[in-house]
């Protein structure tokens, strides 16, 4: 008993991190500001704790919304998104980001996707890294109570009842390990960005003097393929691909 | 008319001698004044085939070949003539040899006779292209242009000048020249005010009054013609002599009022194409000598406010047709098709000031943006090359509207978006606040591994103890064996001493405990689970001679019994010495 005790300590330690109180309390600032409806000063807020390296899907999300306040669409998108990378199944920051992306001037249709690839997407928004760890643990845990179990006893139904469903479970951890693992694969990839200036040339290769192939307008979600000097490689859901500067792309 | 006479007294001469072919060339003039046409009739008195034309140059054919043919019965003789007249021009002075026309009559080729031409420049009148066909001396009228060979775009001027010797009562233009093919701008019409001038022409004093003067800009390229004008004049002139002069005529001198129609020559002018090596695309066919720039009227915006973007072209030239510059600018801008303002005047010298193209620009959304230079293009006549002027790049400033919720109302959102553009975000977040860095992601961190690695640990840890709690029951049965005979001695001892005390009771019990208790560490059964029976058979396994079972089921049996008889009439020593003999060759059984 005294084990399993030392073994939930170190789970839920992780969670547990907690910022410094300063922090904090900027954070809570920032979201006093927005209630009195001070959009400016909540940004500038949120934006500090950002600038001191911590991060959160509830702060992303309310640094989106103080941005779509104050009309800068783009920005509240890439927040938005940011806090859905952290925290995939963030069901409000899923719906403020439709209504901002409403708002958006490119209307890309996307290719339909696998179905495998669709069911993956389900199963992976269900829950957050920290989510998918903790199940992780959890499985583990059991399977280790099934195979102790079994190797302990001495009645064969026991036994056998014992070992298959520790097999399951730890087949589940495994499930919940590689989804942890792509989450975090993700979250430290930069995959994704959107379109901070109002409009944009994509150009056919990394230099300004080449030519133009289409036309992009701020809010506008892309995939960031390749990178170049201050250049980087895009494609849309549609399928186009072009170069764009950097500096025109707020990173996911 | 007199080349037709001469036509017929040639069919006349040569008809004498019929079967003879008779083929000749004539022109009208055998000096001709540069530019000026003539005519060259080839005749002959057989039917007109294979006719092979001679290598005019340097004459050009304008008009022709105009064919004409009679025939004529003589004396019962028939005779064909036909002939085939050209009208040449050329401009290079000198002694021009056209050498004979070739035709091919039956099979036999005769050939014409060859004609030399002297071409002298056109003396007196400096300008070329002067080319009257000065039939009528006293009144005529010239056209004359300052250039014959011109670019498509490049300025052409015509003027048409009147010369008379007689008076001039009326004149009427009876039609104007047609100018298919150019663009034309009268500097002077001939509605203007006359002015009259006398110049000495070859000796010669004329009245001379320039009537109108037309700027060109040939459209298209090739031969262009300027159609005549014509002129319908009423002259005063003296009766010409003759019987049916009247004495009054004889004695004022009579005059009568005449109508005369002069028509100037049409003139050719060759339109060469622009050069097509180094034409830009955008190339908006501008000729002349320009400059160029654009000029917005301001830098700094609102969205949805217009800017006027100008583009002046400025300079010499064709103006009137240059053609809309086409801007590239950055999306994002909504343009107007621009208003043109002409702010130039067409002289003798062509068309000079500049051409204003207005666009109406608005940008729709926010943005600094950089409207890239706009190239223009022109064919410079001096060098005859293109010329290209770039403007300045102009940076515009597009600062966001205010109130109004921009880009918005720009598009048409499907039916399911509405809904989302009219709903509000959800709120934020205050409660279960929680921030961490990037190093506080429990997710591979040492901790994390370290977890996973101490529950692995864990099992391992079960299966160890699992495993050696089984190596120690293992163990437990070697060693109750091992002890078996010691506890069955003990108890045995113990039984012994009950029986020197006479303690019957507890003796018996003793020796029953002996017995089933080496039993149950001996077979490694608990002693509830014992029975005789159990004991009997496990001991049969074992126990091949049979030996020990009826021994033991005696020795229990007659202990069973002194316990519920107390111990009446039984040998209590020999029993004692029974259970000593049965663990003792058990003993020895497993030995062996």
């Amino acid at each position: 008993m005294k084990r399993i005790t030392i073994v939930l300590f170190i789970l839920f330690t992780f969670s547990s991190v907690r910022a410094s109180t300063e922090v904090m309390e900027q954070f809570i600032s920032g979201n006093n500001a927005y209630e009195k409806g001070e959009y400016k000063e909540a940004i500038d807020n949120y934006e500090t704790v950002l600038a001191k390296g911590y991060f959160s899907a509830e702060l992303h999300y309310n640094l989106g919304n103080a941005y779509f306040k104050y009309e800068d669409i783009a920005q509240a998108i890439l927040h938005y998104e940011k806090a859905l990378k952290i925290k995939p199944n963030f069901k409000d920051a899923a719906y403020n980001l439709s209504i901002a992306n409403a708002k958006t001037i490119d209307k890309i249709e996307a290719l339909p996707e696998l179905f495998i690839y669709r069911w993956w997407k389900s199963i992976y928004h269900l829950f957050s890294i920290t989510g998918w760890t903790t199940l992780l643990f959890t499985f583990v845990f059991i399977a280790l109570i099934g195979y102790s179990t079994y190797l302990l006893s001495r009645k064969i139904k026991l036994k056998k009842l014992s070992f298959y469903s520790a097999s399951i479970t730890l087949s589940l951890a495994l499930v919940c390990w590689l989804m942890a693992a792509s989450q975090n694969r993700n979250l430290h990839a930069i995959d994704f960005a959107i379109i901070l200036n109002p409009t944009v040339n994509i150009n056919s290769s990394p230099s300004a003097g080449s030519s133009k192939l289409f036309v992009l307008h701020k809010g506008t979600k892309v995939r960031v393929e390749d990178h170049k000097g201050e250049w980087a490689n895009i494609s849309l859901p549609n399928g186009n691909k072009g170069w764009i500067k950097k500096e025109v792309l707020g990173d996911i | 008319m007199r080349t037709f006479i001469t036509l017929i007294l040639i069919v006349f001469f040569t008809s004498v001698s019929a079967d003879q072919v008779q083929f000749t060339a004539e022109v009208s003039h055998s000096r001709v004044e540069t530019g000026q046409q003539f005519k060259i009739t080839y005749a002959i008195n057989a039917r007109n085939n294979n006719f092979e034309l001679p290598d005019f140059s340097p004459f050009r054919i304008t008009q022709g070949p105009f064919s004409s043919s009679s025939m004529q019965i003589i004396n019962g003789q028939r005779s064909v003539q036909t002939s085939l007249t050209y009208v040449l021009v050329t401009y290079e002075e000198g002694t021009h040899h056209i050498p004979p026309a070739k035709i091919n009559i039956n099979g036999k080729v005769y050939e014409s006779n060859a004609i030399d031409i002297d071409v002298v420049s056109s003396g007196s009148n400096d300008q070329q292209g002067t080319n009257g066909i000065k039939e009528n001396r006293n009144v005529y009228l010239t056209a004359t242009v300052d250039k014959q060979e011109a670019y498509v775009g490049e300025k052409v001027t015509v003027s048409y000048k009147l010369f008379s010797k007689i008076t001039l009562n009326n004149l009427n233009l009876e039609k104007g020249p047609e100018l298919n093919g150019f663009w034309s701008h009268d500097i002077k019409s001939i509605y203007d005010k006359i002015e009259i001038k006398r110049e000495i022409i070859n000796g010669e004093p004329y009245n001379t009054t320039t009537l109108q003067q037309t700027i060109l800009y040939p459209q298209r390229s090739g031969t262009l013609t300027i159609d005549p004008m014509k002129l319908k004049l009423v002259v005063t002139v003296q009766n010409e002599g003759g019987s049916r002069r009247s004495f009054f005529d004889q004695f004022f001198g009579g005059y009568e009022q005449k109508e005369v129609v002069v028509a100037s020559q049409p003139i050719e002018i060759e339109v060469k194409p622009l050069p097509s090596a180094n034409k830009r695309t955008d190339f908006t066919g501008a000729v002349g000598d320009f400059e160029m720039q654009i000029q917005s009227n301001k830098d700094s915006v609102k969205v949805n406010d217009a800017i006027d973007l100008k583009v002046v072209i400025k300079g010499k030239g064709n103006l009137p047709f240059i053609s809309t510059p086409q801007l590239d600018l950055p999306s994002g801008f909504e343009v107007y098709d621009p208003k043109i303002e002409n702010k130039y005047s067409t002289n003798f010298n062509g068309s000079n000031g500049a051409k204003e193209f207005h666009y109406l620009i608005i940008p729709r959304h926010e943005g600094d943006y950089i409207i890239e230079p706009y190239i223009f293009s022109y064919f410079d006549l001096a060098s005859k090359t293109y010329q290209t002027i770039a403007s300045d790049s102009l940076l515009i400033h597009v600062a966001k509207e205010e109130g109004n919720n921009e880009a918005i109302i720009y598009q048409s959102p499907q039916k399911e978006k509405v809904e989302l553009l009219n709903s509000d975000i959800r709120f934020i977040k205050i409660n279960n606040l929680s921030l961490l860095t990037i190093e506080d992601l429990f997710y591979g961190s040492l901790s994390f591994y370290l977890t996973l690695l101490l529950l692995v640990l864990l099992l391992v840890g079960v299966w160890l103890y699992a495993k050696k709690q089984k190596h120690l029951q293992a163990d437990q049965v070697g060693l109750k064996k091992a002890k078996a005979n010691k506890m069955a001695n003990k108890r045995l001892a113990r039984a012994n001493k009950y029986l020197k005390e006479q303690n019957l009771v507890l003796f018996y019990e003793e020796i029953s405990a002996a017995l089933y208790g080496y039993f149950s560490d001996k077979f490694n059964l608990e002693v509830a689970n014992l029975s005789l029976d159990k004991i009997q058979t496990l001991l049969s396994e074992i126990d091949s001679e049979n030996s020990i079972n009826p021994l033991l089921r005696s020795t229990l049996e007659e202990a069973e019994m002194a316990r519920f008889t107390q111990g009446q009439s039984i040998n209590a020593p020999a029993l004692y010495q029974n259970a000593v003999e049965i663990i003792s060759q058990t003993e020895n059984l497993n030995k062996a």
